[in-house]
C-alpha cells in the first residue's frame, strides 16, 4: 500500500495560497492527514516540497486526443502523458474526432482504452446531434449511460434553431448538461477577429456579432424554457461584448457557465504578425480590449473556466497560407504555466489564476469541490512558480503547433499525483 | 500593466521578412513599412528604365544569366506578361509557370512546389496566389532553408497586397502630379476585396498624401479601414469633390452574389465614374484603373477613353517599375 508524505509544501487554495508550509499525508488515493500523521502511517515515499506550491491537479475542459489534419492519428497516450506532465488530472474530450463521438460503443472504447493507460482521466463529451450535422438528435440518454458527461457540437454550430431548441429540451429531460460554442453558422467563418488588423492583412475575419448573435439566440431559448432549461456550458467566448452578455445572463439566473481559451487571455490579433499560422484559433484572436475584458471576466467569475483547447495539428496542415491552415494549438501541458503567467501579469495570487482550471473546472465537470481536508481525493500537482522553462522543439515534441515555441514560460511542474500515486516526476 | 505586448510576439514577429538586416530589400512582399526614401528610390530607378522605351534596343544586360520564375497560382495575363517583358528587358531568363490548382490536385503541397523550383537554381520568384500571406509563407520557408539568394516579388496575394501595382500607381501619380504632399486622392469601388487598394493606401500615406479618400458602399469596405489612414465616403458625389487623382477599382461579377450588391446597374448608377461625376473632381484630375476595366460597370467609356484617363500609360509605367524592382532586389542598382 502506497503511503506518501509531502513535506513543506505551500498549499494553493481556491482563493489564496498559504504563506506557511504544510505536510500532507496520503494513503489509498486519499488525503488522510494535514500537518498531522494519521495513525499507523509509514511513508513509503517522502517528498521534500520546500519552496514549492501544492495544488489540486487541473481539469482541462477541452483537450483532443486525435491529430487534426493529416491522418487523424490517435494520440491518446501522448496527450494524456502531456496532461500529467502539466499537472492536469482530468480532461474533457470534444466529440469532433474521427469517428465522431455519437455512438455508445465509441464512448466505451474511448473510456476503457484511456482508463487502461492510468494517466489523466478522460471525460467524453458526446455529440448532441448525429454526426454533428445539426439535424437528428444523438442518443443522448444512452450515451450518458455509457459515460458521456455532457453533449455538444464541438466547433460545428447547429444552423437550424428549432433543432437547437429541441436538443436543449431533450437534454433537459434527462438532466444532461449541454456544452455549446456560441457561433453563428453564417457569420462564423474567418481566421482572425474582424477589425483593422484583419483588414490590413486582407484575411477572412470573424465579427464579434458571430458570437453575440448565437449567445442571444441561446439565451432566449433558455429564457423561454424557464425552469425546464438544461444547464448549458458556453465554450470559448472570445470578445468583450460576449463577456458582458454572459454577465447579464448570469444576473438573470440563467443556468449557464462559461469558459475561455487560455490563449485568448494572452494573445491578440496583431500577434499574428506577418501571417503566422500558429496564431489561428477558433474562435479567432481579437483586439486588446477584448483580451482585457476576458481577463476581467475570469477574475470576477463571469467566465468560470479557462481551458487549453488542446489540439495537435500535423505539421503540414500549418504549413499553408493562413486562410487555409488548420486552427488550434497544443497546450494541455502548459495550461498551468500560462495561468501562472496570467497571475504574474495581472499581479494576483496564483491561486486566483488556477481556480478557473481547478475548483471551478471541477464544478462544471460535476466533480466534488477539492478542499484541503481529510478524505479529499489526492489528485495533486507540485510546482515551482518561480522557475521557468523554455519550450524548445525537442521539449515540445512532434506536434509543436504552438505560438510559444522557443519562448520561456514561468513555472515548472515537478510532480503530478493521481489517485495518491506519483504519475509524473520531473527528472532532476 | 507594465507589459503591453507578450515577450514571444515582440521577438517573433518584429522582423520584417522583406528587409535584410541592413534595411535593404530582400523581397518585395508589401509596401507597408517601406520608407518614403525606398519608395522614391524604386520610382527613380523606374524612371531611368522608362527612357529605354525610346531606344531601338530596349534591353539592358543587368540580369544576364539570372533565372526568374513567374509562379502564378491564380489566373492572370496582364500582370504576368508585364513581369515577363520586364525580365526580358533586363536580359534575365524567365520561366512562366501556370500552376493554379494542378500541382496541389496531384497532392503536391505549395511548399513542395517551391522546393522543386528552388532546386532549379532560381534567382527570383514572382508569385501570385489567391490566399493572403502566401508569399510570406514562402519567404519564411526559404529563410528556414537558408536559401537567402532567392528573392520573392509578390505579384498579388489574396486581398492583402499587390505592391508592384501600388508602385506603378505611385509612379503614374508622380509623373502627372509631381508633388504628393498637396494631393487629394480617391480610391473607388470594391476596397474590401482589393489588394491594389491596400497597397495604394500604404504607399500614398507614406509618400505624404494628406488626404486619401475611399469611396464605396459599406458592403465593399473592410472594417477598420480608416485606421489605415483613409477617409471613408459612401456618397461618390461628396467623395469626388476637388480630388486630384481618381483610382477606380475593378468590380468582379461575383460580387453580385452573396448580397454584397443588388445589381451592376445600380452599382454603376451610384459608384460608376461618369463624365458628370468626373466634373466634380479638380479640373486637371487624372483617372487611373489597374485594369482590366469593366466598361459600364465601374467606369463609363467616355471617361475610360477620355483625355483625363491615364490607364494605358499606367501599363507602360508598370513595365519600368517591375524592371526597377527586379534590378534592385538582385542588387543590380545602388
Amino acid at each position: 500500500m502506497s503511503q506518501l508524505l509531502i513535506q513543506n509544501a505551500r498549499l494553493v487554495h481556491a482563493s489564496h495560497t498559504d504563506i506557511t508550509s504544510s505536510d500532507i499525508y496520503i494513503q489509498d488515493g486519499l488525503i488522510t492527514g494535514i500537518n498531522q500523521a494519521p495513525n499507523n502511517f509509514y511513508a513509503t515515499q517522502t517528498i521534500d516540497a520546500k519552496n514549492q506550491l501544492l495544488s489540486f491537479a487541473l481539469a482541462d475542459l477541452s483537450t483532443r486526443l486525435q491529430e487534426k489534419g493529416g491522418n487523424h492519428r490517435d494520440l491518446s497516450q501522448t496527450v494524456l502523458t502531456a496532461a500529467i506532465t502539466g499537472g492536469v488530472a482530468h480532461i474533457a474530450v470534444p466529440p469532433d474526432s474521427r469517428p465522431i463521438l455519437d455512438e455508445p460503443n465509441l464512448i466505451r472504447l474511448l473510456t476503457n482504452k484511456t482508463h487502461a493507460l492510468n494517466l489523466a482521466k478522460v471525460h467524453p463529451i458526446g455529440a448532441l446531434t448525429q454526426g454533428l450535422k445539426g439535424e437528428q438528435l444523438a442518443e443522448l440518454a444512452t450515451l450518458a449511460e455509457n459515460g458521456c458527461i455532457a453533449f455538444g457540437q464541438a466547433d460545428i454550430p447547429i444552423k437550424n434553431t428549432q433543432v437547437l431548441q429541441r436538443a436543449l429540451a431533450y437534454a433537459a429531460s434527462f438532466n444532461l448538461p449541454v456544452w455549446l460554442r456560441a457561433q453563428d453558422a453564417n457569420l462564423g467563418n474567418g481566421v482572425i477577429g474582424s477589425g483593422a488588423y484583419a483588414s490590413r492583412l486582407g484575411l477572412p475575419s470573424m465579427s464579434v456579432s458571430a458570437e453575440t448573435i448565437a449567445l442571444h439566440t441561446l439565451f432566449e431559448l433558455l429564457h423561454s424554457m424557464g425552469k425546464d432549461a438544461p444547464s448549458v456550458h458556453i465554450c470559448r467566448i472570445s470578445s468583450a461584448r460576449s463577456a458582458e452578455l454572459i454577465r447579464t445572463a448570469k444576473k438573470e439566473k440563467l443556468p449557464i457557465t462559461c469558459d475561455v481559451n487560455i490563449h485568448h487571455l494572452h494573445l491578440i490579433d496583431t500577434d499574428m504578425g506577418y501571417f503566422n499560422s500558429q496564431f489561428v484559433f477558433n474562435p479567432p484572436l481579437r483586439q486588446s480590449t477584448d483580451r482585457a475584458a476576458l481577463r476581467a471576466a475570469v477574475l470576477d467569475g463571469t467566465i468560470d473556466v479557462v481551458v487549453s483547447d488542446h489540439v495537435a495539428v500535423d505539421f503540414d496542415s500549418k504549413q499553408l497560407p493562413v486562410g487555409q491552415s488548420q486552427s488550434g494549438a497544443v497546450g494541455v501541458q502548459w495550461l498551468l504555466n500560462l495561468l501562472v503567467l496570467f497571475a504574474q501579469e495581472s499581479r494576483i495570487d496564483v491561486a486566483l489564476a488556477l481556480a478557473p482550471a481547478v475548483s471551478r473546472a471541477y464544478a462544471v465537470l460535476g466533480l466534488p469541490t477539492p478542499i484541503w481536508q481529510k478524505g479529499s481525493l489526492a489528485h495533486l500537482v507540485l510546482f515551482d512558480d518561480t522557475a521557468h522553462q523554455t519550450l524548445s522543439k525537442k521539449y515540445v515534441g512532434e506536434h509543436h503547433n504552438t505560438p510559444y515555441l522557443d519562448y520561456e514560460l514561468p513555472a515548472q511542474v515537478s510532480m503530478t499525483i493521481i489517485n495518491g500515486r506519483v504519475s509524473y516526476q520531473k527528472l532532476t | 500593466m507594465s507589459q503591453t505586448k507578450a515577450p514571444w510576439t515582440s521577438l517573433r514577429n518584429s522582423r520584417n521578412p522583406q528587409l535584410k538586416p541592413d534595411g535593404k530589400l530582400q523581397h518585395l512582399l508589401t509596401l507597408e513599412g517601406l520608407s518614403r526614401k525606398t519608395l522614391h528610390h524604386i520610382l527613380d530607378t523606374a524612371e531611368s528604365f522608362l527612357s529605354l522605351n525610346n531606344h531601338d534596343v530596349k534591353k539592358v544586360p543587368l540580369l544576364r544569366g539570372k533565372s526568374i520564375f513567374n509562379i502564378f497560382f491564380e489566373n492572370s495575363t496582364r500582370t504576368r506578361t508585364t513581369f515577363e517583358i520586364a525580365a526580358n528587358r533586363l536580359s534575365a531568363d524567365i520561366v512562366n509557370l501556370n500552376i493554379e490548382a494542378s500541382s496541389t490536385s496531384k497532392g503536391e503541397t505549395l511548399l513542395d512546389t517551391v522546393d522543386n523550383l528552388a532546386a532549379m537554381h532560381a534567382d527570383m520568384f514572382v508569385i501570385r496566389h489567391n490566399q493572403s500571406g502566401t508569399p510570406y509563407l514562402i519567404a519564411e520557408h526559404l529563410n528556414r532553408l537558408r536559401k537567402d539568394d532567392i528573392h520573392i516579388i509578390n505579384a498579388g496575394d489574396g486581398q492583402h497586397a499587390h505592391p508592384t501595382q501600388g508602385l506603378l500607381d505611385m509612379y503614374t501619380i508622380r509623373h502627372y502630379k509631381k508633388d504628393f504632399t498637396q494631393l487629394r486622392v480617391a480610391i473607388i469601388g470594391d476596397i474590401m476585396h482589393s489588394r491594389v487598394a491596400r497597397s495604394d493606401i500604404h504607399a500614398l500615406t507614406t509618400l505624404g498624401v494628406p488626404e486619401v479618400r475611399i469611396i464605396g458602399p459599406q458592403t465593399l469596405l473592410p472594417s477598420g479601414i480608416a485606421q489605415m489612414g483613409a477617409h471613408v465616403y459612401h456618397n461618390m458625389n461628396e467623395g469626388l469633390k476637388d480630388v486630384d487623382v481618381i483610382i477606380m477599382l475593378r468590380l468582379q461579377r461575383e460580387r453580385m452574389y452573396g448580397a454584397l450588391l443588388p445589381s451592376e446597374a445600380e452599382y454603376f448608377k451610384y459608384y460608376g465614374l461618369t463624365p458628370n461625376k468626373l466634373a466634380l473632381a479638380a479640373p486637371d484630375a487624372i483617372v487611373m484603373h489597374p485594369g482590366p476595366i469593366n466598361r459600364g460597370v465601374e467606369i463609363a467609356s467616355e471617361v475610360a477613353d477620355g483625355h483625363q484617363a491615364v490607364i494605358l500609360p499606367q501599363v507602360s509605367f508598370g513595365i519600368a517599375v517591375r524592371m526597377a524592382v527586379m534590378a534592385i532586389l538582385s542588387g543590380g542598382t545602388a
